[in-house]
């Protein structure tokens, strides 16, 4: 239930990608080379601080075995 | 990430070509106030500039074209009497910019035969320019819609 409740808490894109990236038990710097990135480009997604291209967000959800909507889906709330 | 020595990703390319603009529109920029110093403020002649005056010119005359072009800028669809008013801005800023220079800053007072022979040139050069920028805009964006469908 907690965990429930921490996973719902982490309602925003680059809670989400962070979530489901350490889900998959993958570093930052393991996922930027399975997207063909870098690390810091993944850090800034995770921080909200970059919005990346259609191509990068279907790498991206590929590698981590996710929908698009599952990552980058925005609620009005989120933004 | 492209296949170069440093690895680049579309985040580094991105923020290459903001810099590159900004860094390209600042040279143009600079280049703009070496001939106006050069020419105005320490009085050299036209011949000892033209260099920087053909560079600058052809770099603006080839970008704006290119930005239409690639950019695909609908200008033909603001219709004629909007490209009519901004001919007619062209030719108003050219003109009135010739006149100043010649009786402002080079201190030497036009007669009515000059005025209209500058009047003709700025006039048959603006018309080039907006010719050309309509043509390139059109091109451009004949060349999305191709890709487009």
């Amino acid at each position: 239930m907690a965990c429930m409740t921490y996973i719902s808490g982490m309602s925003s894109v680059n809670m989400r990608l962070r979530l489901a990236r350490t889900e998959k038990g993958l570093s930052q710097q393991e996922l930027a080379d399975a997207v063909q990135a870098t690390r810091q480009t993944i850090g800034l997604i995770e921080n909200g601080k970059y919005n990346p291209t259609l191509n990068l967000c279907l790498r991206i959800a590929r590698a981590l075995d996710k929908t698009l909507d599952d990552l980058f889906w925005k609620e009005v709330d989120d933004e | 990430m492209s296949r170069t020595p440093v690895p680049l990703d579309e985040r580094n390319i991105d923020s290459i070509r903001k810099v590159c603009t900004v860094m390209y529109g600042l040279t143009m920029v600079l280049l703009a106030l070496t001939v106006f110093y050069r020419q105005f403020a320490l009085g050299q002649a036209t011949g000892e500039f033209e260099d920087i005056a053909v560079i600058l010119t052809s770099n603006v005359i080839v970008g704006l074209g290119a930005l239409l072009y690639f950019g695909g800028v609908a200008l033909p669809r603001f219709g004629p009497r909007a490209l009519a008013a901004a001919y007619l801005a062209f030719v108003i800023v050219g003109f009135g910019f010739t006149v100043f220079k010649y009786t402002v800053l080079l201190d030497q007072p036009m007669s009515a035969g000059a005025l209209w022979s500058s009047f003709l040139t700025v006039a048959t050069i603006c018309a080039l320019f907006t010719g050309f920028y309509v043509l390139a805009a059109y091109l451009g964006v004949r060349r999305i819609e191709k890709q487009a469908r």
